[in-house]
């Protein structure tokens, strides 16, 4: 087969392949049966290039075929550890994730406590007085905060043991004026922080004692592994 | 290897047995590596792939439903392969030439092609010139069309087979056949004195 000159002879050779090459291939499988083989023969017979794809595409059969197999360079069968930390046991998978699982809660969970929304809503609170501010309308969080009539530093300060950021520190405080008409801010920590706190103590227990499953569990052995 | 024994050794693996997924490892390692070293070209990438396809295989047991084990190791062979060859492609370092150079090096190196001199008449220098070309002809090939011809003319795998691997209709899995073995061909052809006689026309 000629290389084509132009871009339109090329393109008419495709389209030629296109309809001849699956009957070239099937006649040179010997599965081209009847009608169809006698159409491929006739049209061989004819046609230089249909010719010289079928006796190209033999050559390349068998020169492939004897390019013979590459030795492989070493065994690649498992060692026990690699099998190990391939495939841990299920107390390791399952503890790993269920860490995992009750970390996410642990954040979440203080990520609510911090946005202080955790706090139920008080029934009778003026929300007028927290609209009134014109900061207020800036930090959501803050009127939530204060239109409940719980001024959020007294909730982190409930909490005791778990750290404070910053950061949330500084969100949850600007507009959190105590509240006019509603009771100071500890009596309502009294009624509502010890529920979240309890969850957020659980939760903390869960992870590290998920955690502690884990590593136990671990895969362990000398050797490394690449993956 | 033998079809029948082989569930019983795929089973015993399911259930937990290295010894018999070893086992497995070691009845097809040999066919695992040449395609994905004729996929790479390169014998370190090719051992580093194979590796990695046990390891997939493995993890993976469970989700293996009969049929073909074989074939079931080269689909996962062979999607590493195509990871591999993505990712070299993006390395902007990798030019053509590069990879030329590459594929010259380890075709240089390649001394299996035709290895029984009492069985073709080519001298040692001709064959390892003809395998460098060889080499290079594949990794001319886009490499959808490269991993069937490799399956199909190299390892001799049934177009059944093949259609499993790739997860090509038959009709494209033939198609990439006729057109890969086309350009190889061409490729070839360009070095025609290389070809062994009974191929030179
Ligand atoms: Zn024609």
């Amino acid at each position: 087969m000629n290389k084509p000159r132009l871009l339109k002879d090329w393109d008419e050779t495709e389209a030629h392949r296109d309809q001849w090459l699956p009957l070239i291939l099937d006649y040179q499988d010997g599965t081209l049966e009847g009608s169809e083989q006698q159409q491929l023969k006739q049209h061989l017979a004819e046609c230089s290039a249909c010719t010289a794809d079928l006796e190209g595409m033999r050559q390349t059969v068998t020169i492939l075929q004897r390019l013979p197999e590459k030795p492989a360079p070493r065994s690649f069968t498992l060692s026990p550890l690699q099998a190990r930390r391939l495939k841990p046991s299920p107390v390791y998978r399952f503890s790993q994730f269920a860490a995992a699982i009750a970390a996410a809660f642990l954040i979440f969970a203080f990520a609510l406590d911090l946005a202080g929304t955790f706090t139920p809503p008080a029934p009778a609170s003026p929300v007028a007085v927290v609209t009134a501010d014109p900061t207020a309308t800036l930090e959501p969080i803050g009127t939530l905060a204060a239109a409940a009539g719980k001024p959020n530093s007294g909730s982190l300060g409930g909490l005791g043991g778990v750290q404070v950021t910053a950061a949330n520190t500084q969100s949850a405080n600007p507009t959190a004026i105590p509240a006019v008409t509603s009771k100071p801010g500890p009596v309502v920590n009294l009624g509502t922080s010890p529920d979240i706190r309890l969850v957020e103590l659980a939760l903390l227990a869960a992870t590290i004692l998920f955690s502690a499953f884990a590593f136990m569990a671990r895969p362990r052995g000398p050797g490394r592994l690449k993956i | 290897m033998q079809e029948e024994p082989e569930d019983f050794v795929v089973a015993a693996a399911q259930r937990g047995d290295l010894a018999a997924f070893n086992q497995l490892v070691t009845n097809h390692e040999q066919r695992v590596y040449n395609l994905t070293y004729r996929m790479l070209n390169d014998a370190e990438a090719a051992a580093d792939a194979t590796q990695d396809a046990f390891f997939q295989a493995y993890r993976a047991l469970s989700q293996y439903r009969g049929g073909s084990f074989k074939s079931w190791l080269l689909r996962i062979a062979s999607n590493i392969c195509y990871d591999r060859l993505r990712s070299r492609n993006r390395r902007p370092t990798t030019s053509l030439d590069a990879m030329i150079e590459e594929a010259e090096k380890v075709g240089g190196t390649d001394l299996g092609l035709l290895e029984d001199p009492k069985s073709d008449p080519l001298d040692f220098a001709t064959r390892r010139e003809l395998a460098r070309e060889l080499a290079q002809a594949l990794q001319s090939l886009p490499e959808e069309q490269r991993v069937v011809v490799i399956l199909s003319d190299v390892q001799g795998m049934s177009y059944d087979e093949i259609v499993y691997i790739t997860g090509a209709s038959l009709g494209t899995v033939k198609s990439r056949i006729s057109r890969g073995r086309l350009k190889i061909r061409e490729y070839l052809h360009k070095s025609k004195e290389l070809l062994p006689g009974d191929l030179r026309q």
